[in-house]
């Protein structure tokens, strides 16, 4: 709990400080102002790819331990990630809109990737939500959740696979896309801030899913949003 | 146009993790609502 707190002031700060970096930079060369969506983009891109490795492991933890504290915490970080991606999925068609002239395009391999791993996590999070015996969903969701990160490096490494619409990678092994030293240093410092608050939310959520499942509280990892599908003839 | 494109994907940035904290938030107070219960 004191973790969490301590975590959550360093997170805020760190957010804060992003933030006001985020106004301070000079504006792109190319990209005039709009150079400064990048510190909302690839901040919550990197985010939803580190929940979505989270989720790998956790998955990975209880198939080798069957503890219920790996299901946990691979089910919140998927929470998390889903949440991320859809923040990055929409700083990108705003970006899109205003620099292409176009918010999307499904024959954009870096889009319609994205859309996949965004849309393959939120039925993880429904197949939870619908299935009430807790260790079988434990181990349908870990294997979901092994398979399912094949479209993590499916959507990184599509803007090299498949030249298309949406450029390389800002921050590559080579170099950066980005001339000033200046945007780099603020993404960079939203990219550290944005993963503090990602530890907050997975440690904050896991440790609600740690509650017994039969207090009905807390335990539906899916998230209040996803509604539990109606059986027809089953008794509920 | 450039300033409300900016703008809006810091609003959404802060708003989806500003609703996302009220969800953590609701679900604790109904666990410790449940646990005052027993």
């Amino acid at each position: 709990m004191k973790t969490r707190y301590v975590l959550s002031l360093l997170a805020l700060a760190a957010l804060g400080y992003g933030l006001y970096l985020s106004g301070q930079h000079p504006p792109d060369a190319v990209q005039g102002e709009y150079v400064r969506i990048i510190n909302v983009h690839v901040p919550a891109s990197w985010v939803a790819f580190l929940a979505f490795g989270g989720t790998l492991l956790g998955s990975l933890g209880w198939l080798a331990t069957r503890r219920r504290r790996f299901d946990a915490f691979a089910a919140a970080s998927a929470e998390v990630g889903v949440l991320f991606t859809a923040l990055s999925l929409l700083s990108g068609m705003i970006w899109g809109q205003v620099t292409w002239g176009i918010a999307w395009d499904w024959g954009d391999a870096r889009m319609a990737s994205t859309a996949l791993m965004f849309f393959i996590y939120l039925g993880y999070m429904g197949l939870r939500r619908g299935m009430p015996d807790e260790t079988e969903r434990a181990k349908r969701s870990a294997v979901i959740g092994v398979l399912g990160f094949l479209t993590v490096p499916l959507s990184y490494f599509s803007v090299n696979l498949f030249r298309s619409l949406h450029q390389t990678q800002s921050v590559r092994p080579d170099g950066w896309q980005i001339e000033s030293g200046e945007i780099v240093t603020s993404m960079l410092i939203n990219v550290a801030a944005y993963t503090l608050v990602y530890l907050v939310f997975v440690t904050w959520r896991t440790s609600q899913g740690m509650v017994p499942a039969d207090t009905g509280v807390g335990s539906d990892l899916a998230g209040d949003a996803v509604v539990a599908p109606s059986l027809g003839g089953r008794d509920e | 146009m450039s300033e409300t494109a900016v703008w809006l994907s810091f609003v959404a940035a802060y708003g989806f993790m500003a609703a996302y904290v009220v969800t953590l938030v609701r679900r604790d107070r109904r666990l410790k609502a449940h646990r005052s219960e027993d």
